[in-house]
């Protein structure tokens, strides 16, 4: 009886969808977090009678044959990289990226990471880090005696240095783009490493070609929207009942021969 | 049903929001408040199928793979140290920060504690106290005979002793600096601690490089600012409740596989 198995992997396959759905509106308020979305394929076929094997002498084709699908997996769980809304914190130090681009961090490993989530505040030493303190990979330091900073659309540190009149820079923060953002490795905490599938990180200055630019004052929102999200939900909820009622023919039918 | 604890995890999560912006909004008349915000972070990552792992022997590479989220946490609550508004009192011993630094003052425990909070009194001493009755550092003792108190930019405390044609420099306030202020630890009653976070405490003399000046008679307000807070609280609301709905559907699944058997 392969209906029980086929319909309990469709039951499967939509139980990932429904996890998906419920971990983009976990994440609903999470800064810079991108949507997910399941792609399914179809599983392997049985050839009960090949499709263009000759049917009679005279060569007449079977057009359609017998093939009988054996369910469905998981293919790919992709990364939507759409921009998120910009949302206004007065904060010097959360930076938002507008356009491509992602924040380089060293992680205590000495490896880097990248982020989309550019919400930084200052260490003990004055250097630009996380929340978890890992500094941004140019180790920009906010000297002592500073007034104000200003982080300009191209990444330029400005800052304002009591008693001097000219604004000082401090540093150039840099953005790392990929061939395929979308294959990067999500590490949690708004990390992503790169893979194989991202392609090498590529460095360039905010606001030049492929590059976003950088809004001082303000975060990326999660690019969640709640409407698609519910309604996937919905639509996954049925088709696993659906599938659930597969299940229970298959059940019935067998029942006799028990 | 990992949808179930997923969901869970983002309840928690608004949750924690609603909270943070209450705790806002009711400091919104507490002198000299920051106002706080809350960043999430995601959770780790389940690899079902990795992502940039070769798919055959000819190397085609899997380009997005199969990471399932395993829901959201609350990486920090930080303050947003920007400057408040200032409201006249009127008040000789209520002091404003125009710029940066805090004042210190001395916990009973003989611990230096910090505060932008400059609503100052005296006590029977005529020490220039806090509320509490904790004294200011370093520690400033206004004369009995004075009739009037003058607190200029600087910080310098001068007093006009009756009989007296000059004023009387009797003190002077000094404010502390830290390389990061949002790293000092709120203990409640406007006070704040050094960590290891903020780095070392710098003092110097008000209106001095680096320093703000004093205004007599000011007091700063919390910069809550109320439309920004009440949209976060909307928007904290509706995700509560559409996480909440997650943990409906995923019930209702599990009741449709209950009624299999």
């Amino acid at each position: 009886m392969n209906a029980l198995e086929i319909a309990s992997r469709g039951m499967m396959a939509q139980q990932v969808n429904v996890e998906i759905v419920a971990n983009n509106l976990a994440n609903m308020n999470t800064t810079a977090y991108v949507r997910r979305s399941a792609e399914f394929q179809d599983l392997v076929y049985n050839n009960i009678s090949r499709p263009d094997t000759s049917g009679s002498k005279a060569g007449a084709l079977v057009p359609g044959g017998i093939q009988a699908g054996h369910g469905v997996r998981v293919a790919g769980i992709t990364l939507n990289n759409e921009q998120g809304s910009l949302k206004a914190t007065g904060n010097p130090f959360d930076l938002a990226v507008q356009g491509g681009g992602y924040f380089e961090i060293s992680l205590p490993s000495g490896d880097p990471a990248y982020t989309r989530d550019g919400t930084f505040q200052l260490n003990a030493a004055g250097e630009l880090v996380t929340h978890d303190g890992y500094p941004l990979s140019q180790g920009i330091v906010v000297p002592a005696g500073t007034s104000d900073v200003t982080i300009n659309l191209t990444g330029e540190v400005w800052v304002k240095i009591a008693g001097q009149v000219d604004l000082a820079n401090v540093g150039q923060i840099q953005l790392f783009s990929f061939i395929n953002p979308a294959a990067l490795e999500a590490q949690g905490n708004n990390m992503f490493t790169a893979t194989t599938g991202s392609g090498e990180a590529s460095p360039g200055v905010p606001g030049g070609a492929g590059y976003g630019s950088i809004q001082q004052g303000y975060v990326e929102s999660s690019n969640i929207n709640p409407i698609r999200e519910v309604a996937s939900m919905v639509a996954a909820q049925r088709a696993y009942e659906m599938n659930s009622k597969v299940v229970k023919a298959a059940d019935e039918m067998l029942a006799p021969s028990k | 049903m990992r949808s179930l604890d997923i969901a869970a995890t983002g309840m928690i999560a608004q949750q924690r929001n609603v909270e943070v912006v209450s705790n806002n909004l009711a400091n919104m008349n507490t002198t000299a408040f920051t106002r706080r915000r809350t960043e999430f972070h995601d959770l780790l990552y389940q690899n079902l199928r990795r992502v940039g792992s070769t798919s055959s022997n000819a190397g085609t590479v899997v380009p997005s793979g199969v990471q399932l989220g395993l829901g959201v946490k609350l990486a920090a609550v930080y303050r947003i140290h920007e400057q408040g508004n200032l409201t006249a009192t009127d008040n000789t011993f209520d002091l404003a920060v125009q710029g940066k630094g805090l004042f210190e003052i001395t916990l009973p425990t003989g611990e230096a504690a910090y505060s932008r909070d400059g609503t100052f009194q005296l006590n029977a001493n005529g020490e220039i106290v806090t509320h509490d009755g904790y004294p200011l550092q370093p520690g400033i003792t206004v004369p009995d005979n004075a009739v009037d108190v003058t607190i200029n930019a600087a910080g310098e405390v001068l007093v006009k002793i009756e009989g007296q044609v000059n004023l009387s420099n009797v003190g002077q306030i000094q404010l502390t600096t830290f390389p990061n202020e949002p790293g000092l630890e709120a203990i409640g009653d406007n006070l704040y601690l050094e960590t290891p976070a903020s780095g070392n405490p710098t003092s110097g003399n008000p209106a001095d490089t680096d320093f703000g000046s004093i205004l007599q008679g000011f007091l700063e307000t919390s910069n809550v600012n109320a439309v920004e807070e009440i949209s976060n609280l909307i928007s904290a609301q509706r995700a509560y409740e559409m996480n909440s709905k997650v943990i409906q559907t995923s019930d209702e699944m599990m009741g449709t596989l209950n009624q299999l058997r």
